[in-house]
């Protein structure tokens, strides 16, 4: 008779091993220490820049300020990061290097406000080796990329530092596969990243003024075959007031020919025995009597129905004459 | 100075009886100065050296003695009750170590109330500071300077009284029967391991002495098995040395237990010779850079 054998369960064995392993190749990784706030700076080239100061945080904001409703709203939000660093602490270490004497932030700008906002005297920081420009960059990028509040203007000007860091450091232009390996998103997503470094100046001026704040619009005008279309969907997007969030009403009108032309409005009556011997009289016409049986059911002593019906025989004009003229 | 943790979350494993071993080992036989913390709320390692005293106002709890230095009529004395535990650390009380029956040997003991206090919070910004305590503790000059070797026992938990173990100690021990049970124990502890160095600085390493086998039974196949399976997946950390299931050990447990210690048997004692050998692997695998 055999003896039972024994061994520890496979998933605790793997446990064991992977747990090992890990911490030996890991070591180090999330060592952070406190240090003092005064002994930290803010990246003064940081792309996530925070449109108020250290100064108007402190002593508060003066309402004249062109700006005030933007600072309103970032003091608005750092107050509410203050308020849950007041209730556990700084949870994450913000990310520092060593530039001349100071601390320079790379990652926790925000967290490192609403710590001088809470009055802390210090916060826990790790201590990077001073990272190359494009680290640096690419560093500010992974952190400010998942951000929902920022805007595609501030994700551009950071996406536009790490190329242009990238290409200093390694002598090579970024692509599209390297966007998407790098920041770790499908491909589709970094496309439209790519899309955005590719575009042109008209295209970035709108991400500038912020009447661009969509990825994918941008991706849109960039790929759009019809040049002249984007031309004019470009100009109409510059000369709109606020953002734009859709193409699809431009679309439509720019890839015709004629262009919009001015809607004639054909005025009004009090009558509608004017309106129904109007109506009779175009169905009457050789070129519209096939559409007599859309308008049997007009109800003349409604208003509403004979507008209606009026807006349905118009269409059906222009649609009539326009193959005509094709 | 080294400070030896031994840690491990399931109970009955020879946690206190590891500490026992290693607190007299370097005090009696290598004659070292050891610092012995007893961080477990059941008192068992305190109660080894110190007559330990039931609180009054927890029937299951332990309460240090009072202590040989106090004095009520002292004006020095007068805003102390004079007891002292380690247990203190966690609410700012000063921490006087007790002195035992071997010369080079002292120790922090056991509050029962207190510790389990420390163990319960749970607001996030006081975990963090017990978290913090006992190193904040060991590395006063006072503290460093008295002493070669911290000895200390945990409770068994990997609650927050335990991980302010870890963060305090040099180097790491796992006691462990080898069975299913004690062993998923282990696994607890790995991961507290690796926390722990992850979040420390590459020049001050927690040391993973291993994992001892105790209260070892070389007749049967059943700790056998469960020694080879587990020096197969963590070769670097199980220790060659085992000790075995022998009466000796719980007897040395017992009050009035003569001689006190394992290292006053006779030379040629069985119990005595595996432990020696035991803890010679051990001071081998030491964190050196310490
Ligand atoms: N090797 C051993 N042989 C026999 N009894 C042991 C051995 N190790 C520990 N014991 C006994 O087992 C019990 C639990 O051991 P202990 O060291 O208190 O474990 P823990 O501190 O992990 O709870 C104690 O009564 C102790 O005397
Ligand atoms: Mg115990």
């Amino acid at each position: 008779m055999s003896k039972k054998r024994f061994t520890i369960a496979p998933d605790l064995a793997s446990g064991l091993r992977n747990t090992i392993q890990s911490a030996s190749t890991n070591q180090g990784q999330l060592h952070y220490d406190m240090m003092s706030i005064d002994a930290i700076e803010p990246d003064p080239e940081n792309p996530r820049k925070l449109s108020i100061h250290r100064n108007e945080m402190l002593n508060g904001l003066n309402t004249s300020d062109p700006n005030y409703q933007t600072k309103q709203a970032d003091l608005e939000a750092l107050n509410d990061l203050a308020e849950s660093i007041k209730r556990v602490g700084v949870r994450n270490a913000i990310e520092v290097y060593k530039e001349g004497q100071k601390y320079r932030i790379i990652s926790g700008e925000r967290r490192y406000l609403a710590s001088i906002l809470l009055g802390q005297k210090s916060i826990p920081a790790r201590i990077n080796p001073k990272p190359d420009e494009f680290n640096l960059r690419y560093m500010q990028w992974v952190e400010n990329i998942n951000r929902q509040d920022l805007s595609l203007r501030e994700k551009y000007i950071n996406l536009m530092a790490m190329a242009e860091a990238y290409q200093k450091t390694h002598n090579a232009e970024i692509n599209e596969k390297m966007l998407q390996d790098l920041i770790g998103i499908s491909s589709s997503h970094a496309y439209r990243y790519y899309c955005l470094l590719r575009a042109d100046k008209r295209i970035i001026d709108l991400v500038r003024a912020g009447k661009l704040n969509n990825l994918k619009i941008v991706q849109e005008l960039v790929s759009m075959k019809d040049k002249g279309a984007r031309e004019q969907i470009i100009s109409w997007i510059s000369s709109s007031k606020g953002e734009v969030t859709s193409l699809e009403n431009y679309k439509t009108v720019a890839g015709k020919k004629a262009m919009v032309s001015k809607a004639i409005s054909l005025g009004k009556v009090n009558n509608s025995n004017i309106a129904k011997y109007l109506m009779d009289i175009v169905l009457s016409d050789a070129r519209f009597n096939k559409h007599q049986h859309k308008f049997n059911n007009i109800d003349w002593s409604s208003a509403k129905s004979i507008s209606k019906a009026f807006q349905a025989l118009f269409k059906t004009m222009e649609t009539e004459l326009s193959s005509e003229e094709a | 100075m080294s400070i030896i943790a031994v840690v491990n979350n399931k109970g009955g494993v020879g946690k206190t009886t590891t500490s026992r071993i290693l607190a007299e080992y370097y005090s009696i036989v290598k004659n070292e100065r050891v610092l012995a913390l007893d961080m477990d709320p059941q008192a068992n390692f305190s109660n080894r050296y110190l007559k330990m005293e039931i609180d009054p106002y927890q029937q299951e709890g332990r309460i240090p003695p009072l202590h040989s230095t106090y004095d009520p009529n002292s004006p020095e004395d007068r805003d102390w009750d004079g007891r002292s535990s380690i247990a203190g650390i966690f609410f700012g009380e000063m921490v006087f170590p007790y002195t035992t029956y071997i010369d080079t040997l002292e120790i922090a003991p056991s509050h029962s109330s207190k510790l389990l206090l420390a163990e319960a919070v749970i607001r996030e910004e006081v975990v963090q500071k017990v978290y913090d305590q006992l190193s904040k503790f060991l590395t006063l000059d006072d503290v460093k300077n008295s002493y070669d070797k911290i000895i200390i026992d945990t409770p068994p938990s990997k609650g927050p009284v335990t991980i302010s173990v870890v963060r305090a100690a040099t180097d790491l021990l796992i006691p462990s029967i080898m069975e299913p049970q004690p062993i998923e124990g282990i696994y607890g502890m790995i991961h507290l391991w690796k926390s722990e160095t992850l979040r420390r600085p590459e020049n001050r390493p927690l040391n993973l002495l291993g994992v001892l086998p105790n209260s070892y039974d070389r007749r049967g196949i059943i700790h056998k098995d469960h020694y080879d399976s587990l020096k197969n997946e963590m070769p670097d950390y199980v220790l060659e040395s085992k000790i075995g299931r022998r009466l000796i050990y719980a007897e040395a447990d017992a009050d009035g237990a003569a001689p006190p210690s394992i290292f006053m048997y006779p030379e040629k004692n069985v119990a005595r010779q595996e432990v020696i050998y035991a803890c010679q692997e051990i001071d081998e695998r030491m964190n050196a850079n310490v």
